[in-house]
């Protein structure tokens, strides 16, 4: 246990230090600021403060999962292609709390970074956000932090075992945002989206924090956090498990 | 001089080249990135747009936005196309092999956009066809004529303005933050969502000067039945960005060999 620890918080300094740089910042931020822009019009066309925070909170949050998942994706991959993976391999750590660290680094950088598009997002809204209960959103946010962690961490794996093609990503970022529902509800999706999007644990996430935002209480949002939380643990689960099978691959075929 | 000396051989050598180029850089063209960026990622944009579009407003995206949305698609296509194949050109290791040979820059330079504007049109045709079928954009008076001529003009200033890009990649041996800005800048600055008229006159003057801004106006009024007399203004306007983008990246293009050739630089 305290090797495991170790290990992860090993790899979140490493990877904060890796990525805490002004060209990471500049990257990650320049990209998303006229999408930002965009969506904050669009919110300011609706007259309402609930909406204006709506977007302006779930832009943070598609900023940090964005920019984050784009990295993951091609991690193992990276590592692959630059003849590492098999010494992170030979570490007595599991390769999963390794990168998992390395994720919660990711996920923390690209979440500050994310304040900016926050405070872009409220100027171009042009209306005072509305926060609901302080305690309510503070949970709701670290419940959907916790689901952008697991949501952009499955695909560490999943990008090396599906062959790490160049562009595989470009579609990954539209249909996880859709779906997660960052910047709209995930109940306006029609049926044949809305249900693999509740199959994510950031589209309930996101929507108990725009429950949250509307003023419901407690008691009313808790069944998303707990669905939320639930579905975090399972793909967790589920990135542990393509793990073990990235080592099987590497192992049986070899470093390639 | 035959006539093979004269047109054949350069323009088979032009074909060679922009077909090498377009199959050895353009590294999403493998079966499930192109599907990926032709079809899949545009599609979900629009669907994520009308979405954001609902919540905000109560109403989906308009047919003007649900078109604006489809021909970024184009854009998007082109930009990552030829700006990742500058990009590899140096860091495969060719680009010095270029600068050494004797064949022709302005072949050289333009064989590398040939491809990906063909590319751009598919893209646009694509996501035009889902944009009527799905969302329901309503063609009936549509004069397809205009349309076409809209599209390629688009197409010709978007990869111009690509081209021009690219030798930025070759100074900067980065293209994902330009094609960030590049992609950033359509959305947002060319009238796809935002009125221009509701931007800030420094960020609509740059838009102006950008691609397919004058385009779409074009595109846009086909789609309700424009001829293309009546829009003769904004596709020559699309054009004139195109061509201003051509002149001063090709030059700069040289200007890179320039440099290459008396100090050694970009090559590595």
């Amino acid at each position: 246990m305290r090797d495991i620890r170790r290990a992860v918080v090993g790899a979140v300094v490493q990877q904060w230090l890796e990525t805490a740089q002004i060209s990471q910042f500049i990257s990650a931020v320049i990209g998303q600021l006229a999408a930002v822009a965009v969506f904050a019009w669009l919110a300011r066309q609706s007259g309402r403060g609930d909406v204006v925070s709506a977007i302006a909170f779930g832009v943070v949050l598609m900023v940090a999962w964005r920019a984050s998942v784009f990295r993951l994706g091609f991690m193992v991959v990276g590592s692959n292609n630059q003849g590492t993976l098999e010494l992170e391999m030979m570490s007595r750590a599991p390769m999963f709390w390794i990168m998992l660290g390395k994720t919660l680094a990711l996920v923390s950088f690209f979440a500050l970074t994310g304040l900016l598009c926050f405070a872009t997002a409220v100027v171009v809204g042009g209306l005072a956000p509305t926060t609901g209960n302080p305690a309510i959103l503070a949970v709701s946010l670290l419940v959907t932090l916790a689901a952008i962690v697991a949501l952009a961490y499955v695909f560490a794996p999943l990008t090396f075992l599906a062959g790490g093609q160049a562009g595989f990503m470009n579609a990954v970022f539209p249909v996880g945002i859709l779906l997660s529902g960052f910047v709209q509800p995930t109940a306006l999706l029609p049926t044949f989206l809305e249900v693999p999007a509740r199959l994510l644990p950031t589209s309930w996430a996101t929507e108990a924090l725009m429950m949250g935002l509307q003023g419901e209480s407690a008691s009313a949002i808790a069944p998303g956090w707990a669905a939320s939380l639930t579905l975090t643990v399972a793909t967790l689960a589920l990135t542990a498990w393509m793990f073990a099978r990235c080592e099987a691959v590497v192992r049986g075929r070899g470093a390639q | 001089m035959t006539a093979r000396d004269a047109v054949l051989d350069p323009l088979w050598r032009f074909g060679i080249q922009a077909w090498v180029s377009f199959r050895g850089l353009f590294m999403w063209f493998t079966p499930f990135p192109y599907v990926s960026n032709i079809f899949i990622a545009p599609f979900v944009n629009i669907a994520l747009f009308s979405m954001v579009t609902r919540f905000s407003t109560g109403q989906g995206a308009s047919d003007q936005v649900v078109v604006g949305m489809a021909v970024l698609a184009l854009s998007g296509i082109v930009f990552g196309g030829i700006l990742q194949s500058f990009t590899y050109e140096r860091d495969f290791g060719t680009l010095p092999v270029i600068l050494a040979s004797r064949g022709s820059r302005f072949v050289a330079y333009w064989s590398r956009g040939a491809l990906h504007y063909l590319d751009g049109l598919v893209a646009a045709a694509v996501t035009l066809l889902a944009a009527v079928v799905v969302f329901g954009v309503d063609v009936s008076s549509t004069n397809f004529f205009t349309v076409t001529l809209a599209l390629l003009a688009i197409s010709a200033s978007c990869t111009a303005f690509a081209l021009f890009g690219g030798n930025f990649t070759l100074i900067l041996k980065n293209w994902l933050v330009l094609i960030s800005v590049t992609n950033g800048s359509m959305l947002a600055l060319t009238g796809i969502v935002i009125p221009r008229d509701a931007l800030h006159p420094v960020l609509e003057f740059i838009g102006s000067a950008l691609p397919l801004t004058h385009g779409l106006v074009a595109l846009r009024a086909g789609v309700e039945g424009a001829a293309p007399s009546m829009v003769g203004g904004a596709l020559g306007a699309e054009l004139l960005v195109g061509l201003g983008y051509a002149v001063v990246g090709s030059a700069l293009y040289r200007w890179i060999e320039y440099r290459a050739r008396v100090r050694g630089e970009f090559h590595e």
